[in-house]
């Protein structure tokens, strides 16, 4: 029997021994599942329903309806009238994006003022062009007067992006993060604090197949799982991957060895798996929230956003966002200088790693 | 017996920054006995037999296994040698064959795992997760598993603690077997002296890291006895562990 197939039964086994441990996978697709099914669901991309109220007295009837009947038909606009008083209440509760009140001017001229709150100032804005331009347009139809402009808007096809094409590569990255670190740990020191691996090495088994063995049995999981995300985000919310999926692969696969190797870092330094897990929380937090997965890193103050451009989180989930929602490719320069950053993260935290680890814990 | 000895360990030493966990122990365990560590717990016992199985680093000494130097070729010795840990762990989702077939895996040999099973007596546990049997056939598992490489010498660091009578008596019975009909030598830990007493061939009693006497149980016994020692007299000629196998049984109970 060779050492390679030592290499392959073990891998089985480890791949087995995932299968079977129902909760492992339950908790590490739940997750990720809910997220994108947060975001799914709300897809806070969309602005939502735009309430705008009307106020209007006989004479300037006709015009607040005509404008309700031509904007009614998209269906972001829900309208809602009222007398000033309450309507005005209304914007003030933030029930209204805007009001517009229509009244007839002493020489005839229809006048037309829209409230927005300040927050809203842009949409306040959007319904007001709209608006002016819809109401002089049907002057000018009842004057016979032609409209000496003429826009017409026709929707192009784009890649149509939602806020949930976004949030499914951060997943993807979060998901591969936190399976990569939480399995060397439990491999590493939770099966050291049992005494496998202890009872283990009594064979003559090779410290150097079992660790590429499971690095790569983890590395196969880890793609199992990325598929089975992508799939059921295709199924559910018709998500695609515009750019080329074997990038998405190696992508996948780059970001799993660094973590991975970071798990390892911290197994060697952690001896019990409590402290291990304590360690690395804080840090996958600050990566979680600072690499872009549940929002657009652009909020982040400019010192802080700074810094986490160099997180290995923050290269993945980028880099995974430009390939699956805007089909980058290697020949975008963001693309390889994710391949060589988390390529000089994994060669750095194999090289501490290698300097700090321990097989057996000497407590004793 | 011809007395060919299988281990030679001479002036072995371990320190713990200023505790002298094994003080110079030597010995010499002959092929296919029954050789015994007495102690009791923190004598050095589980040290020495971890520096022997090249488990653990040897600071001072020599050990000898079938003519291999251990702190020189502690990979050539792991093939010949079977370890029972005393805390045995295995991993969690393996049944106990796939669990048997990988360890024979780690050893470059291809195993009948369904013999390994049925010779601890381990038959119809064959899809048993460890966590799902009982002490006593974890224990069994256990010595299944440090069989898998056919080895010369097997080492079974504390086998019986914390087994119910009958559980240990199917151990020994067991332990006997492998030595009896499987020739194979047999190094154990214990700080049962009946234990040791039924199934040792020799003990060697240690002590605070050192080796205070090494001879068979009926030896040490006589010399004792010759000293003027005068035995508590039983009150009867049983023992209450005989009234509790009289009325449960002899058979196993997991």
């Amino acid at each position: 029997m060779s050492e390679l197939s030592v290499f392959w039964k073990l891998t089985k086994a480890n791949i087995l021994m995932y299968i079977r441990d129902r909760g492992a996978i339950f908790w590490s697709l739940f997750f990720p599942f809910m997220i994108i099914g947060i975001f799914g669901l709300l897809d806070f991309g969309n602005m939502g329903t735009m309430n705008i109220g009307l106020v209007y007295d006989d004479t300037t009837k006709m015009y607040a309806e005509s404008l309700e009947d031509i904007l009614k038909e998209d269906q972001n606009y829900k309208f809602h009238t009222g007398s000033k008083e309450h309507e005005m209440n209304e914007l003030e509760n933030d029930n209204r994006i805007t009001v517009l009140e229509f009244t007839k001017k002493d020489n005839g001229q229809l006048e037309v003022k829209s409230y927005t709150g300040k927050q809203n100032e842009n949409y306040g804005f959007i319904v007001t062009m709209v608006s002016e331009k819809i109401l002089l347009e049907m002057s000018l139809a009842q004057q016979q007067i032609q409209n000496p402009v003429v826009t017409q808007q026709e929707t192009v096809n784009t890649n149509n992006l939602r806020n949930i094409d976004y949030v499914v590569p951060g997943v993807i990255a979060m998901t591969l993060m936190q399976g990569s670190l939480f399995t060397v740990i439990g491999t590493i020191v939770g099966n050291r604090e049992k005494g496998i691996l202890k009872r283990i090495f009594a064979t003559p088994l090779d410290k150097t197949t079992f660790l590429v063995s499971n690095v790569v049995s983890r590395t196969v999981i880890a793609m199992m799982q990325v598929a089975i995300l992508l799939i059921v985000s295709w199924i559910v919310f018709k998500i695609k991957i515009v750019g080329s999926v074997p990038l998405v692969a190696i992508l996948s696969i780059l970001g799993c060895l660094v973590f991975l190797s970071m798990g390892f870092l911290v197994s060697g330094i952690a001896k019990t798996s409590e402290a291990a897990r304590s360690m690395v929380m804080p840090f996958q937090m600050i990566m979680m929230f600072t690499g872009g997965v549940y929002f657009d890193r652009s909020v982040l103050p400019g010192w802080l956003y700074d810094i986490t451009a160099y997180s290995p989180l923050t290269y993945l989930s980028d880099s995974l966002k430009d390939v699956m929602v805007k089909g980058y490719g290697l020949g975008d320069a963001s693309v390889r200088t994710t391949l060589i950053a988390l390529s000089i993260w994994l060669v750095v935290l194999i090289v501490i790693s290698v300097r700090t680890f321990k097989w057996e814990d000497n407590g004793k | 017996m011809a007395n060919k000895s299988i281990i030679t360990v001479q002036d072995l030493r371990k320190t713990y920054g200023d505790l002298k966990a094994v003080d110079g122990v030597s010995f010499e365990v002959y092929e296919n006995e029954i050789f015994g560590i007495l102690g009791p717990n923190g004598a050095g016992k589980t040290t020495t037999l971890e520096m022997i199985e090249g488990l653990k680093q040897i600071d001072e000494g020599i050990v000898e296994i079938d003519g291999i130097n251990v702190a020189q070729k502690p990979e050539a010795v792991k093939k010949i040698v079977g370890i029972q840990l005393q805390s045995s762990a295995y991993f969690e989702y393996l049944n106990i064959t796939e669990l048997l077939d990988l360890f024979g895996t780690f050893y470059k040999r291809k195993i009948d795992a369904k013999d390994l099973i049925d010779k601890v007596n381990l038959e119809g546990k064959e899809k048993s997760y460890v966590k799902q049997l009982s002490g006593g056939q974890q224990q069994r598992m256990s010595i299944a598993s440090s069989l898998v490489n056919d080895p010369k010498v097997l080492f079974l660091d504390e086998p019986t603690t914390g087994l119910d009578p009958q559980a240990r008596r199917s151990l020994w019975d067991l332990i006997e077997e492998i030595r009896n009909t499987d020739k194979k030598t047999i190094v154990l830990t214990t700080h049962y002296m009946d234990e040791a007493e039924q199934l040792c061939d020799r003990v060697a009693i240690m002590d605070d890291g050192k080796i205070i006497t090494i001879d068979t149980p009926a030896n040490l016994i006589k010399n004792l006895l010759s000293k003027g020692f005068k035995p508590r007299k039983r009150k009867f000629e049983a023992t209450l562990e005989d009234v509790f196998l009289d009325l449960t049984g002899k058979k196993l109970r997991d």
